[in-house]
């Protein structure tokens, strides 16, 4: 929605009050002065939700529930960086059956957060639609097959979490209670089928006119010597980052900025980075599933991608990977003789990090001998991508700057877009203001 | 989630953190009680995939939600499926797909229910933490009573066909 008011001469203002197909309470100020973009300041004015504050003096046990609260979205992601930060403190590791269906939650998560964005919230942009509904008119088949896969991944996450949204039955060791192999198996066939469509997905997003845009990030995501990451891996970025995860704050800092609520963050002496998609697979391309890896090939993604529209390009085969390895990890299912393992208390400081579907997610926790929480930091992925979102839209506002408002307008709508900004509050709008003088 | 095979499903739809958001849940609390029978309850935060799930397969929805409206707070709104309804972007929605949003979807892939109807309750207000206002408290048991009307309406309905 948006009114253009005439200014002064040679000066417009186009103001959006709510920009929809985004998550979170937000504005953009695009400050063009002379033909050039002179201010850039994507704001979140979401109010502080203080969960960090609300954790301290809280069992170690509670963070998983209640971080998954943080998001509706992604509460898969803050139970498994929780519950793997934990664990980290008391020196557990976790494997077998129970690592393995932790993995497969993921996926679960990651097919139901891909799929909303890919098919719902972005695919209007490319194809021309102001959202969802007038998209349904005309491609009709695109939403109904798009609701099946995502109902894929809502049925991973029910069976193993115990409902499809803040699932209840993640804990620190495990799960409170896990699935027998007759239980699991019931998701083969409708994954088999969310398979195909996931290719097809595929297929059907790479026919989407990208605009011609690169942009030269450093990527930053976890790698794993033998998997796609989900819930571990080392630190590692594009140019030669490659730590451990209790390194991540002597390389990477948050900072505040004056425009927004929620901390930027930035790799100490060097500036933005992204996480997310785009990191992921270029720095992992070659772990995806035969199946996905092929898919990516055949629409040309190449092994790194550097086009930020191209992003819903990844997310689908992202999609595709994530029925891929769900479907291995049900035919390899084995019950574990007990649904957790006791993880116990110490005085200890505990991280991790976990890939959201946004992007990598870190946890630090310090807790005393009796396992009570004594201060937690949670960086999210929104919140390391502010600084690159920023980036994206003084360069592509430059390039643009001819357009009608209009068009101006529904580009810049779209490069955020194109990274899913997850602002995560219970009521969710943007405000973009441009200003021309 | 509520995925027995009833041919009618209630939802209440809300937030209970958001003040009077949370009227359509409270109205759900409040038949569950004395569970309708025929009818399946459930609860939504109001995201349109979630909407869909509950009510795919059904001959009737029913939706109680709290609406923002001009007016007094507490006044109990009845509107039908086929009845245009606001299309303001949604903001309230964790999704950016929100009830109206799921309505329209459904109408438009065909997937709506048969009858739909939802129940309406305005509210004032709607702050993150605030309580329920008196207004929308005393609207309850009014929205509580229009849908147990509503369902014994169509259980007349279905007696007579």
């Amino acid at each position: 929605m948006s009114d253009a008011n005439g200014k002064a001469e040679g000066s417009r203002t186009i103001r959006v009050d709510y920009l929809a197909r985004v998550e979170g309470e937000g504005s953009l100020h695009l400050g063009i002065r002379d033909g050039a973009v002179e201010d850039v300041r994507l704001a979140i004015f979401e109010p502080p939700r203080f969960f960090e504050a609300l954790l301290r003096g809280r069992g170690f046990g509670e963070a998983p529930d209640i971080t998954s609260r943080i998001c509706g979205i992604c509460p898969v992601a803050y139970m498994m960086s929780a519950v793997h930060a934990m664990e980290n403190a008391a020196g557990v590791s976790i494997a077998g059956p129970i690592r393995d269906l932790r993995r497969l939650l993921y996926c679960g998560e990651w097919i139901e957060s891909h799929v909303l964005h890919v098919a719902m919230l972005h695919a209007p942009d490319f194809l021309g639609y102001p959202d969802a509904i007038a998209m349904a008119r005309d491609h009709g088949e695109h939403v109904r097959r798009a609701l099946g896969l995502k109902k894929a991944g809502n049925d991973i996450v029910r069976l193993l979490g115990g409902r499809e949204i803040h699932p209840i039955n993640v804990r620190v060791g495990g799960f409170y209670k896990v699935p027998t192999r007759r239980e699991l198996s019931t998701l083969t066939e409708p994954l088999l089928r969310a398979r195909d469509a996931a290719r097809a997905l595929v297929d059907r997003v790479a026919a989407f006119p990208f605009p011609e845009y690169e942009q030269d990030y450093e990527f930053v995501a976890l790698r794993h010597p033998d998997e796609y990451p989900f819930n571990e891996g080392r630190v590692v970025s594009s140019r030669g980052i490659d730590i451990d995860v209790a390194d991540y704050d002597s390389v990477f800092e948050e900072f505040q900025v004056p425009h927004s609520t929620a901390l930027h963050a930035r790799i100490r002496g060097r500036g933005s980075y992204l996480v997310g998609p785009l990191a992921r697979y270029a720095l992992n391309s070659d772990l995806l599933s035969p199946a996905a890896r092929d898919a990516a090939a055949a629409v040309g993604l190449g092994p790194v991608c550097r086009n930020p529209y191209r992003s819903i390009l990844v997310r689908a085969v992202e999609v595709l990977h994530a029925c891929d390895e769900a479907l291995r990890l049900i035919a390899a299912y084995t019950p574990p003789d007990a649904p957790f393992v006791a993880v116990p208390v110490q005085d200890a400081v505990g991280l991790a990090a976990t890939e959201a579907p946004r992007g990598l997610l870190y946890h630090r926790y310090r807790i005393d001998a009796s396992g009570s929480i004594l201060d937690a930091r949670i960086i999210p992925p929104t919140s390391q991508n502010q600084g690159a979102i920023e980036e994206d839209l003084r360069r592509v506002a430059t390039a643009c700057l001819d357009m009608p408002d209009d068009a101006l307008q529904g580009r810049c709508e779209q490069t955020i877009r194109n990274h899913d900004p997850c602002i995560s509050c219970a009521a969710h709008f943007l405000k973009l203001t441009v200003e021309r003088t | 989630m509520a995925v027995a095979a009833a041919p009618v499903v209630v939802i209440g739809i809300g937030n209970r953190h958001r003040g009077d958001d949370a009227a359509g849940l409270m109205v759900t609390d409040r038949l569950r009680v004395a569970p309708p029978t025929g009818a399946d309850l459930a609860e939504s935060a109001g995201d349109a995939m979630d909407l869909a799930a509950l009510w795919g397969g059904r001959t009737m929805a029913i939706l109680v939600d709290a609406v923002a409206a001009e007016g007094e707070a507490g006044r109990v709104l009845r509107l039908e499926g086929s009845d245009p309804l606001p299309r303001e972007p949604s903001t309230c929605s964790t999704h950016g797909l929100g009830v109206v949003e799921a309505i329209e979807l459904a109408r438009v892939l065909g997937t709506l229910p048969s009858r739909l109807v939802l129940f309406g309750i305005t509210g004032r207000d709607f702050a993150q933490g605030a309580p329920v206002s008196a207004a929308v408290e005393a609207a309850l048991a009014e929205a509580e009573h229009a849908v147990r009307t509503e369902l014994r309406s169509l259980s007349r309905e279905a007696e007579d066909a």
